[in-house]
Parts: structure tokens; C-alpha cells; sequence
């Protein structure tokens, strides 16, 4: 008997170390100096979740503030009401649903990936009007001065649809939450109206008028330096604490990086009858293009010759940093002779000049966006470096994210939002300027549970 | 005795809040014999029963009965991740239990001196299912690794003092991989891929035992290296169909993995009439397991893959004790060193290795004269291990493998039965 007890004793030990947990235990964060009760997001399309040339309730769900905010909310974060738009193919402003990648033959039968419409048309996504106070007010669309601008949503029914009144501004219904944190993510669309248009409109400019400014036009410097001096101002005279993100150069943008300049590729016979063609069109010999064997730039127009070139022949192959817009018809470049036969109109590129102007306003207002975060001592994100270092690609948990077209993983089908993958990816980083800032312990959320394009 | 018991309870309780507890060196399993188990899996150097056909294949000639023994383990192995800070992420293993088992059976031949004998055990292996949807489930969602050795054994007794023995080793290997694909699909699924091989391949094990004096043993045995080749394995890749293209369906693929040699010393003392100790020491020559590559037959430069393992060859030094409680029951302790072959930065999600320290008892019992039935437990115990990202970045392993900390607990118990004749 004395045995047996022994024998159960021992056996006792072995069965309580069996069940003894191993010491990995979950980690709780914390909001360090901020407070994350209130969190407000302030933006455009890129706030709002609107992506694959649309807004969608899935883009909506997987927002990167709504990601940020499930983050904020294990350290002391409130709810996050989102002005979500019913399930469906949702809608953007010309009422076009979002875009999904079909299979489609191409004319030799071959089968080609392309993005393409989920439904003839757009969700009515603007008949339903949401009462706020309303967490996520990132309005598609949306400059710098148009979040202080009163009625704008008479203009923009992203925000139409979600104003507390005919004459609310942007920034006045995001108040209403009563911000105890926020993000500022906004002046793309100050420089990507000019560059999505292909440089049509006014380039940078140090002073004008806010009425002035057209939807192909960089928002002029003095217009956009006082909209983030108000907006930033009001929100630290509320005692809220936040974060500025930066604006992504373009070239990290799919948008213009996807079709390549010298994408005309020939024979040294194609190239032969294209210089014959031209000539038989009268061009004059020193105005036809060197079209090569190989690899040739677009022929592209180009409306800023001098004026001695008669208009007509406004044209010439594009040079090396030129870039062609995702928006130029392919088919007619594949099929009808576009950027070889005839040139490709100015909205589809931009050239040399025009990229200078781009870039000169992206570096002026970051300056400007580092500048405010500074003065009220606001957390600054850098999301263009990121985007920057994303370009020869960043590995994620086993993956590698680039911004590539469709299998970078990062940037939606319309090229210029972000995928969910995109949005964690941007969340994460915040995250981390936060956590910098203000000495607080945000966790990152995995990328790998986050999806990129999706595939049929 | 009972004294000691209790201090052995009271420190296997602290160990337990102290550390954590672990499974096998690499994708080794110590589980060749229960008796064994339960002394920290010695005997090496002092042949216990006929499980010595497979620990030293020399001691069989010092068993002078026919003999057949069959035993089984189970392991339950849970593995923990923690994802650096200040990540909240923390993933569990839910991996299946699995029963790595040990056959043998030896004969007295007419030919005196000489026994012959069959053994059929599980020496490597590996089951790991980590949850669904886990941060790294593009590196690894689940693995299943299942090595049977089949080795027929010959040992001869050449003096009153020195035994000598060899077996052939025809050795079944079967692997089956799964992992998601960084794609995702517009249908309701996951995309994945499922490779899955089997193959054969022979090797042996020889090894000698002698006595020093009456008291004491020793032995020494060594057991070749393996490799499995898989050839033509089924790679099955579950994607929307535009991507069939890129993984293209009835897709095959070649891979190897060395099952790596072990040279096992081994020390016995009778050290009175009812105690018997044992100090073993085994080396795994794991050096030879260099890479993990699966090459493609249909879209290779797509698929292939190149895994840099780079193991270190290690000694494991193990102490166990055995106990003549009644004339009927005896009683086993031990405990082993067993420290990680893999180097930071190698980690990866199906062998996420530490240091380990295995605690082991158990009991035999004659249910009649010839018939004994042995029961063990073996618990195995480590601390967290971490890989950082900058361990990756330093041997270039970055984004191929985890980061973050893992600990693993295994708890293993097991029993077997033997009749002699």
C-alpha cells in the first residue's frame, strides 16, 4: 500500500506538470500618452476605405482607419462608427461599380486578366444619408481646403450623403465626435487632380485662389499651407492628440508606373512601315520618330513644342522618366496603333516638365504636412518611404508586398488606392508612429490576414 | 524513498513555472523502448530488454530468451508563438496526436553466441498543425513527417565479456506538407497547396556491448544516416483558375531530407542488487541537413524553393535509474540534455527547435514470469526561444522564416508489453 501511494504520488507530479502552460503569454497594449477614446479619421478616398475605383462596403471594412481603430480599441479605444454603405458593388461619383479582375480572350485567344466593372452600374450608395457623429470622415475626393469649406457637400456627394447640415464643413462634423485622437491623411488629390489628368491643368503654383482652382489643377502652395495650418490648429485647440501622414510620391503609384514608356515593342520590319506611314503622311523627315527594332518609346503629344512646330506635328517618342497613365485605353494600343500610329494624348501622360511639377508640389507639401506636426508636436507617419522602399518590394510574414499592378498586392485595381493588404500595411505603419510619438504599445495587425487583389 | 519522490514532485513543479515544456531534437524521436523512456531513453550501454535491436544492436547477444515486445507512445505536443512586441499576436499548434510505436522480437538461433532478431520502429518524425489563418501560414500551415524503420539484426556474443551486432535498415518515409498562398481568390477559399510524397531507403545500425567488470557495462552503437528522396511527389495546388498558369494542375516535385546518423556511447552500473544506472550520450550528425528544396516539374522558376537549414551536429547526454521495488515492480527515473541543433535565424515554422531538458518515469510490472508490462511518461521542458528579425537578415533567411518567440510543451506517455519464451 505504502508503494502504491508512492507510485500515485509520482504519478500526480508527472499528471500537474502536464497540464502546466507554456509562457508565452499575450501581450496587453497601452495608450501611453494618448488616448484613444475618440478616435476621428480625417481624409479622402484613401481614409475612407474607397478602393477598386469605388466606394464598397468591403473597402469601407477593411479602411485603414477601421483596421487602426481595432488596434486602438485593445488599448482603450472606443467604437468606430463608419458611414458603411449597404453590401454590394458600391459606387463612385460617376456611378460606376468597383472594379473586379475578369478573364477575358483576347482576339488570338489567349486568356487575359483584366480589371473590369462588377456591375453595369454603381450601388445607390447616395440616397441613404448616415447621422453622425461619424468616426471615419474621410470624404472621396476631398482637398486640403475643402475640409473647411461650408456646404461642401452640396458638391461632393461622398460627403452629402453623411453632413450634419446644407452647410457643414468636413472638419466641423468631425468635431462633433469630439476627437480625443485623430489622423490627417489629406492633399493627395491636391496633387494627383493635376496628375491623374495628365498634367492638363495649372502646374505648382506659390499663391492663388481657393474658388480659382479646377479639378486639374495642383492646389496652389499659400491655399494648401493655410487649410493644414486651420485644420491642424483646430484640432490641437481641441486637446486632441494625432497623427499626419504624408503624401506618397507618384512614382510609387501603379497609376503611373504600370504601363512602361517604352512599351512599343517592334520588329525591325513594323518599324520600317511605321516610319513609311509617316512619311507617306507628309511628315516631314526630321519629325518622324527613330523608330527602332526592339524596345521604342510611345509616340506621345506633346502641346508644349515651340511654337514654330505647326500643331500637327506636336508629337514625339517618349523619353526615358516619362510616364504613361493606367486610364490610356490599352486596347487601342494593342489593337488600333495608339502611341505608335498616333500619339498618345497629353491626359494620358506626363511628361518631363509636368513630373517636376508633381514632385515639387509632393516635396513642398510634405514639407509643409512635417511642419504642422512639428508645431503641435503631432505624431508624423512617413508613408512615402514606405512606399518608396515598397517599390523594389517588402517582405510581410512570408510574402512579398510591391506596388505593382494587381499582383503587388498593395494597390487596388483602380491603382491608386490601397487594397486591404495595402491598408494594413499603411496601419501598421501609423501604428508605429504613434507608438514613437507618444510612447504608447498599438500592436500591429498581421498582414497575412489582410487580402490583396482577389483572383477569379 | 517517498522522501525523494516529494522533492521530485516539488521540482518538477517549480520547473514547471520556471520554464516551459518542449519536444525531440530536430525532428528526432527518442521513443525506441518504453523501459528506456522512463531511464531518460538510456541504455546504450547496459541492454535493458530487446529494444536494445535498435539503442545497440551489439547487446542483443547478452539476451538469452526468445522474446517479442510491442509498445506505443503518444505525443501531445502543443507549440506557442508570440509575435514580437508590442504585437498582441499570439498563435497556438493544434497539432493531432500522434502514436510513434516500436516492434521487436529476437531469437535464440542454433548457432551458439549467435541471436537473430527484427525490429520496426519510428526513430524520426514530426506532426504540426498550427491554427487556421495564423501570421505565417504562407511559410507553413501543417506538416506531417513519418519515418518506419524495418531493421532484421544479427549479434554475436564473441566472448564471455564482448557482444557484437548489425542490422540492415529498410527504412519508409512519408511527408506531407501544407501552406497558404500569398494569392487570394474571389470565390470563398483559401488558396493552398498540399505536397505530398512517400519514398524507401536502406541503411544500418551496428554496434558492440561489453562488460568491464561485473558491475560494469558499456556500449556503443552507431546508426547511418538516411536520406529520403522523394521523388515526383504530388504538389496539388488548390487556386482560383485564373492562376492555373502559375500552379498549374498535377504539378509534381523533388525534395530530400536527411534522417541523420547517431554514434551513442553508453555507460551501465549495477549498482546493488535492486538499482541499476545508466549514463548515455548520444551524437546526431545533423550537420547533414543543409537545405530543404523543392524543385518543380511544371513551372519551376516560379516555384521552386531553396530552404537554408544549416543544422549543427549535437550531443545529447542522458542519466537514468531503475529500481527493483517488489520482485514484481520496478521503478524508473531519468532525465537528458538535449540542445537545439538549429541556430537563430534557422527557426522555422515546422521545427520551431529549442533547448531541452526531458524528465522521464515510469514503471515495469510481471504480470506473470514471462510477461512484464511497462508504462512511461516523459515531459519535456525548455524556455521560450527568440528569432529575431535581424538573426534572419544576419544569415539571409529573412522572410523565409519566423520571427518572433516559441516555446513548445510535449508530454509523452506510452507503454508496452513483452512475453518471453
Amino acid at each position: 500500500m505504502k508503494r502504491l501511494s508512492q507510485l500515485s504520488l509520482f504519478a500526480l507530479a508527472i499528471l500537474v506538470l502536464a497540464q502546466c502552460e507554456p509562457t508565452l503569454n499575450e501581450r496587453t497594449p497601452d495608450s501611453g500618452q494618448a488616448d484613444f477614446s475618440s478616435y476621428v479619421a480625417i481624409g479622402n478616398s484613401l481614409t475612407a476605405g474607397y478602393a477598386d475605383n469605388a466606394l464598397h462596403r468591403d473597402g469601407q471594412l477593411n479602411s485603414f482607419p477601421n483596421i487602426l481603430a481595432g488596434q486602438m480599441k485593445e488599448a482603450g479605444g472606443g467604437d468606430f462608427f463608419q458611414p458603411l454603405v449597404n453590401p454590394g458593388v458600391g459606387s463612385n461619383a460617376d456611378d460606376q461599380a468597383r472594379l473586379v479582375l475578369r478573364m477575358t480572350m483576347g482576339p488570338d485567344g489567349t486568356p487575359t486578366l483584366a480589371p473590369a466593372p462588377a456591375a453595369e452600374s454603381g450601388q445607390d450608395i447616395f440616397s441613404r444619408t448616415v447621422e453622425g457623429p461619424i468616426n471615419n470622415m474621410g470624404i472621396p475626393g476631398a482637398r486640403s481646403f475643402h475640409l473647411l469649406a461650408p456646404g461642401y457637400g452640396n458638391l461632393n456627394p461622398f460627403f452629402g450623403r453623411m453632413m450634419s447640415d446644407p452647410m457643414a464643413t468636413v472638419l466641423g462634423d468631425a468635431m462633433m465626435a469630439e476627437p480625443t485622437f485623430f489622423t490627417l491623411w489629406i492633399g493627395n488629390n491636391d496633387v494627383l487632380g493635376y496628375a491623374t489628368s495628365g498634367g492638363t491643368g495649372q502646374g505648382f503654383a506659390e499663391m492663388g485662389d481657393p474658388a480659382a482652382v479646377a479639378g486639374n489643377d495642383i492646389t496652389p502652395m499659400n491655399v494648401f499651407s493655410g487649410s493644414i495650418d486651420a485644420i491642424a490648429g483646430t484640432l490641437a485647440g481641441s486637446g486632441a492628440r494625432g497623427a499626419v501622414i504624408n503624401l506618397p510620391n507618384v512614382t510609387s503609384i501603379p497609376f503611373f508606373t504600370t504601363v512602361p514608356w517604352n512599351g512599343l515593342v517592334l520588329s525591325a520590319e513594323q518599324a520600317q512601315q511605321l516610319r513609311a506611314g509617316y512619311a507617306a503622311q507628309g511628315v516631314p523627315e526630321q519629325f518622324i520618330p527613330d523608330f527602332q527594332p526592339g524596345q521604342n518609346g510611345f509616340i506621345i503629344a506633346d502641346p508644349d513644342m515651340p511654337d514654330a512646330v505647326p500643331p500637327q506635328l506636336r508629337f514625339r517618342m517618349a523619353q526615358e522618366g516619362e510616364l504613361i497613365l493606367l486610364s490610356v485605353p490599352q486596347n487601342q494600343i494593342r489593337e488600333e496603333g495608339l502611341g505608335s500610329i498616333t500619339p498618345i494624348p497629353d491626359q494620358y501622360t506626363l511628361r518631363g516638365a509636368q513630373i517636376q511639377e508633381v514632385r515639387q508640389a509632393t516635396d513642398a507639401f510634405n514639407t509643409k504636412l512635417q511642419e504642422a506636426a512639428n508645431e503641435y508636436n503631432f505624431a508624423f507617419v512617413d508613408v512615402n518611404s514606405v512606399l518608396e522602399a515598397a517599390k523594389s518590394g517588402l517582405v510581410f510574414e512570408g510574402t512579398l508586398l510591391t506596388t505593382s499592378f494587381v499582383q503587388g498586392g498593395v494597390f487596388s485595381l483602380d491603382g491608386v488606392h490601397l487594397t486591404p493588404r495595402g491598408s494594413a500595411v499603411v496601419a501598421n505603419v501609423i501604428v508605429e508612429g504613434i507608438n514613437a510619438r507618444y510612447g504608447s504599445t498599438l500592436s500591429p495587425v498581421n498582414i497575412s490576414a489582410y487580402d490583396g487583389v482577389q483572383f477569379p | 524513498m517517498k522522501k525523494s519522490l516529494t522533492v521530485i514532485t516539488a521540482s518538477l513543479l517549480v520547473l514547471c513555472f520556471a520554464a516551459s515544456t518542449v519536444l525531440a531534437g530536430g525532428y528526432q524521436l527518442n521513443l525506441l523502448g518504453q523501459r528506456q523512456i522512463a531511464m531518460g531513453h538510456t541504455g546504450v550501454g547496459m541492454p535493458l530488454d530487446i529494444a536494445t535491436i535498435s539503442l545497440n544492436p551489439g547487446g542483443l547477444a547478452t539476451i538469452d530468451h526468445n522474446a517479442i515486445l510491442l509498445g506505443s507512445s503518444a505525443t501531445f505536443i502543443s507549440t506557442h508563438y508570440r509575435a514580437p512586441a508590442p504585437s498582441s499576436y499570439v498563435a497556438k499548434t493544434d497539432s493531432p496526436t500522434r502514436t510513434p510505436f516500436s516492434i521487436y522480437a529476437s531469437y535464440v538461433t542454433p548457432v551458439e553466441n549467435l541471436r537473430a532478431g527484427i525490429g520496426i520502429y519510428t526513430p524520426y518524425g514530426n506532426a504540426l498543425r498550427w491554427e487556421e489563418g495564423w501570421k505565417y501560414r504562407f511559410l507553413l500551415s501543417e506538416i506531417s513527417l513519418t519515418a518506419i524503420f524495418v531493421q532484421p539484426t544479427l549479434s554475436y556474443r564473441i566472448s564471455d565479456r564482448i557482444g557484437v551486432g548489425a542490422g540492415f535498415i529498410f527504412a519508409y518515409g512519408a511527408v506531407n506538407v501544407q501552406r497558404d498562398l500569398p494569392v487570394d481568390a474571389q470565390d470563398d477559399f483559401t488558396p493552398m497547396v498540399e505536397l505530398d510524397g512517400t519514398t524507401t531507403a536502406i541503411g544500418f545500425n551496428v554496434g558492440v556491448h561489453g562488460k568491464i567488470t561485473d558491475q560494469i557495462s558499456f556500449g556503443a552503437a552507431y546508426r547511418s544516416q538516411i536520406d529520403m528522396e522523394i521523388s515526383g511527389g504530388d504538389a496539388d495546388f488548390t487556386v482560383p483558375t485564373s492562376l492555373g498558369g502559375t500552379f498549374p494542375e498535377g504539378n509534381r516535385f523533388d525534395a530530400a531530407l536527411p534522417l541523420p546518423a547517431v554514434l551513442s556511447f553508453g555507460l551501465g552500473f549495477m549498482a546493488t542488487d535492486d538499482l541499476r544506472l545508466n549514463l548515455d550520450a548520444n551524437l546526431t550528425f545533423w550537420s547533414a541537413y543543409e537545405n530543404l528544396n523543392f524543385e518543380f516539374e511544371q513551372n519551376p522558376e516560379t516555384l521552386n524553393s531553396i530552404g537554408p537549414r544549416n543544422y549543427n551536429d549535437r550531443w545529447i547526454f542522458r542519466v537514468g535509474g531503475e529500481y527493483d521495488a517488489t520482485d514484481r515492480l520496478q521503478l524508473r527515473l531519468g532525465s537528458y540534455y538535449d540542445p537545439s541543433p538549429v541556430d537563430e535565424g534557422y527557426l522555422t515554422p515546422e521545427t520551431p527547435d529549442l533547448d531541452r531538458i526531458g524528465i522521464s518515469g515510469g514503471f515495469g510490472f510481471a504480470i506473470t514470469p514471462q510477461t512484464d508490462l511497462n508504462a512511461s511518461v516523459l515531459l519535456v521542458l525548455s524556455t521560450p526561444r527568440e528569432q529575431t528579425a535581424q538573426d534572419a537578415m544576419d544569415v539571409g533567411t529573412f522572410g523565409t522564416v519566423p520571427v518572433g518567440e516559441f516555446v513548445t510543451r510535449a508530454w509523452i506517455p506510452g507503454f508496452s508489453i513483452s512475453h518471453r519464451f
